[in-house]
């Protein structure tokens, strides 16, 4: 399924995973995620965990989005986030706001690349394409099993560009909203 | 009551932007389609004889400033008839500086005909510049000028890519007037070219009565007369940086702009 490169990527990234592990080494809130957009797929699903005092989370899991011809489209993504502030609600749960964190989107879609193809004068004849980064900014609210969230999503290159540009784009153009919902076990 | 505030929160904050469901697609939030074929339509219809003059623009990546502020010079000018964008509109092929660019683009007031460079041909590149704009390869003509617009993007289609078409247009266009050839990579890149096809190219455009070749890619502003023809390599466009090809009965005067200030120049 992956190419050296691409094993590498992924190894990176459960390296990430368990070095993030210990964080939380004394009891974790298991987590499975449901999300729609932000740069994660049309629908990605996602495993993950929060620390006890829940203010790390992390994800990882796939994204499915397709093609105008209808071929499938993949992704890896591995999301983090850092929750300062978690508004109590009493029985109605809590609320989270707001979150930030960092994603990364990986695809082994062969049209994308983390190295320039051998016919390329050098491996670095463009820059990688295959992963991108974003930076979500969210909201949730919660009760004890349940979560719904939404997020916008800033991606890397449209940060440079809008920083290149002095914010000459519409912030509409730049993010893109995404909903999900996540269940603790 | 609190509840339903959350949620309407939730419904807000998510509907300040869209919902983009991955850079690996080739999903466009744009409607505009066939722009190529739609510009060409309007330039025939401006019935142009032998003077008329066109912009030339390049390698506009993700400098948005420069390519709105040039567009805005090329809006404040009646005498120019329609624009030619030699390629690299994007930095990596993603469908959203496809986006991006085409919403910019529709600022333009001229027609304009748009051609693929390396970085549009990244990824899902191809596809979405044929959902875009259309075929890579087509040509028009308007009384007695000729304008032949190709991929030459070789080594980003390196499984696909032949130059047959392109020959084989340049070879039956002796009739016309004036030949002008558009593509993004300079046809003597010894990085995208073999020794041999280069040749082939400058026979192809020395023996077949082309006037004009342009091309983008290099950055950089350069005029030179070849055997036969010239050609000109747009620069990119920072720094407000185009050209303007002048043609006044026939005859070619090249016109470099930087910063709002354009003067002639020759090879």
């Amino acid at each position: 399924m992956f190419g050296t490169v691409k094993k590498e990527i992924v190894r990176l990234w459960l390296l990430s995973l368990l070095v993030l592990s210990p964080l939380s080494v004394q009891a974790v809130e298991w987590q499975m995620s449901l999300q729609h957009a932000g740069f994660m797929g049309e629908t990605s699903v996602a495993a993950g965990f929060e620390n006890q005092a829940r203010w790390f989370g992390m994800d990882i899991g796939m994204g499915f989005s397709s093609d105008s011809d209808g071929k499938s489209v993949r992704q890896i993504n591995l999301k983090t986030r850092i929750q300062p502030f978690i508004w109590g609600l009493g029985k109605y749960g809590e609320l989270i706001l707001p979150y930030v964190g960092v994603q990364a989107m990986y695809t082994d879609d062969t049209a994308f690349f983390v190295k320039s193809g051998n016919e390329f004068p050098e491996d670095e004849y463009y820059d990688f394409t295959a992963i991108r980064f974003g930076i979500p900014l969210g909201m949730s609210w919660r009760n004890e099993t349940w979560a719904v969230y939404a997020e916008y999503v800033l991606l890397d290159t449209d940060l440079i560009a809008q920083y290149n540009t002095e914010s000459a784009l519409k912030y509409q153009d730049i993010t893109s909203a995404s909903v999900g919902l996540r269940y603790y076990f | 009551m609190k509840p339903l505030v959350i949620l309407l929160t939730l419904v807000i904050f998510a509907g300040c932007a869209e919902f983009k469901n991955s850079p690996f697609t080739d999903e466009l939030k744009t409607n505009t389609r066939n722009w190529n074929a739609q510009s060409v339509e309007k330039i025939r219809a401006l019935n142009l004889n032998d003077t008329f003059k066109i912009a030339t623009i390049s390698d506009t990546h993700s400098n948005y400033n420069d390519l709105r502020a040039v567009i805005q010079e090329i809006n404040s000018r009646s005498d120019i008839d329609f624009v030619i964008h030699l390629g690299d509109f994007t930095d990596r092929g993603y469908n959203f500086e496809y986006d991006i660019f085409v919403d910019i683009m529709k600022e333009l007031n001229k027609p304009s005909v748009v051609v693929i460079g390396n970085h549009d041909s990244i990824g899902k590149g191809p596809q979405l510049y044929r959902r875009v704009f259309g075929n890579p390869d087509f040509a028009f003509d308007f009384n007695g000028t000729k304008v032949i617009v190709t991929n030459n993007n070789r080594l980003d289609f390196i499984s696909s890519w032949s130059a047959d078409w392109m020959f084989h247009e340049v070879s039956r266009s002796r009739d016309f007037d004036r030949v002008i050839v558009a593509h993004h990579v300079d046809p003597d890149s010894t990085n995208y070219f073999t020794t041999t096809q280069v040749m082939q190219f400058d026979k192809l455009y020395s023996d077949s009565k082309v006037n004009l070749v342009l091309n983008g890619h290099q950055h950089a502003f350069w005029l030179r007369a070849m055997t036969d023809y010239l050609s000109l390599q747009v620069p990119r466009i920072e720094n407000r940086q185009y050209n303007i090809l002048d043609f006044e009965k026939g005859e070619l005067h090249v016109w470099y702009c930087q910063k709002g200030n354009c003067q002639t120049v020759a090879p």
